[in-house]
């Protein structure tokens, strides 16, 4: 067991987690699973209050945490965002495995500017559920006027238009890099506050610039 | 720095107290002791699986002796400028126990009433599992028998 999180101090200072576990953790389920399977479409993440998010991490990203990780999945988190009070927080509420390359990990946090395709696990034909999920802590949600995305393919009807979220056009290069190896590939969820938008790996993007 | 109010291992044994602690027992300290202080409860009681392990007389390999039901829970209390948290885990699925345990971990932690919690709560109990494992040792002392062997080539 790791020493320091059986010291009394660390325990007496621990934020609070879901103030009801199982009902919160439920809603951003239901939440995380609506906006998989309605690519680009904004909804926000509804857990009651009482939750307190570790320093640097938002509102919505620690529900997305607490609701998706537990002792079998395995998390990294990005320079930026894995102070060591992220990591107690995580390990504490969720048991999950800290991993220090993003190569092996299940779920990756990271922030916007760090945010890399390449270096996580894309599953393989046989097993695709074992490619990875981005969570990305974006600074925006909202359409800019510059350039757009234009998504199409599962769960989008003719098609979803969402901006680039703070994302660099490289980072969705990459993205529509990865779309051939279908099924293979990463599943992304961009978290602003307390709002949340999935692309999954079924969704096809291409950047509209005018 | 000043001396600690207590150490790691005084912290374990108040906890083997308090675990070993009957039901009646614990609720009747817990209703005199902990009425007045507001409790925070970091982790609700949860319920899952142990798996108990062991070595034949503490020197062979280990293997898994069964699983067990344990319930624990975290409970933090706040006196003045100290905040405590304490933990509770006991055998079994009794919510209740769990949570006495581990209000009573919080308050022991507490400067200012670690001296009394002590001499209230951790002694009595103590006390009272000594004397019953006392008397268990002396009914079974009385159909003991001693086998006079070789010694064995294992020890030699």
């Amino acid at each position: 067991m790791n020493p320091s999180l059986s010291s009394p101090d660390l325990l007496a200072s621990m934020p609070r987690g879901f103030a009801d576990a199982t009902h919160d953790a439920q809603a951003v389920f239901r939440n995380v699973l609506d906006a998989l399977s309605r690519p680009g479409r904004l909804q926000t993440l509804q857990a009651s209050d009482g939750l307190q998010p570790p320093v640097p991490l938002s509102r919505g990203l620690t529900a997305l945490l607490l609701t998706l990780l537990d002792t079998e999945t395995s998390l990294h988190f990005s320079d930026a965002l894995g102070s060591e009070a992220a990591w107690m927080y995580a390990r504490f509420h969720t048991g999950a495995q800290r991993v220090g390359d993003a190569s092996s990990a299940d779920f990756a946090v990271v922030r916007a500017a760090e945010a890399q395709l390449d270096a996580l696990q894309l599953g393989s034909d046989e097993a695709p559920q074992s490619g990875a999920t981005l969570i990305v802590d974006v600074p925006s949600l909202a359409i800019e006027r510059h350039a757009s995305l234009r998504l199409t393919g599962p769960g989008i009807e003719h098609e979803q238009r969402m901006g680039l979220c703070g994302l660099p056009p490289a980072f969705w290069q990459q993205r529509i890099a990865m779309q051939r190896l279908f099924p293979r590939g990463v599943d992304l969820l961009l978290v602003c506050g307390s709002q949340l938008i999935g692309v999954p790996r079924s969704t096809v993007v291409t950047i509209e610039e005018s | 720095m000043t001396q600690p109010l207590f150490t790691v291992s005084d912290r374990q044994a108040w906890l083997a107290v308090l675990a070993h602690a009957p039901r009646a027992a614990l609720s009747a300290h817990a209703e005199r002791v902990l009425g007045t202080h507001r409790f925070d409860w970091l982790r609700e009681p949860e319920t899952g699986l142990a798996l108990v392990r062991a070595r034949i007389a503490n020197r062979g390999d280990r293997f898994n002796l069964g699983e067990v039901t344990i319930t624990r829970c975290i409970a933090r209390v706040s006196l003045g400028e100290h905040t405590t948290a304490g933990v509770g885990h006991v055998m079994g699925r009794d919510e209740q126990r769990a949570r006495w345990v581990a209000q009573f971990d919080a308050l022991l932690q507490q400067p200012s009433l670690h001296a009394s919690m002590q001499a209230e709560v951790i002694d009595p109990l103590r006390a009272a599992r000594e004397a019953a494992l006392a008397q268990e040792q002396a009914r079974h002392e009385a159909s003991r028998v001693s086998f006079y062997t070789l010694q064995s080539e294992a020890t030699a």
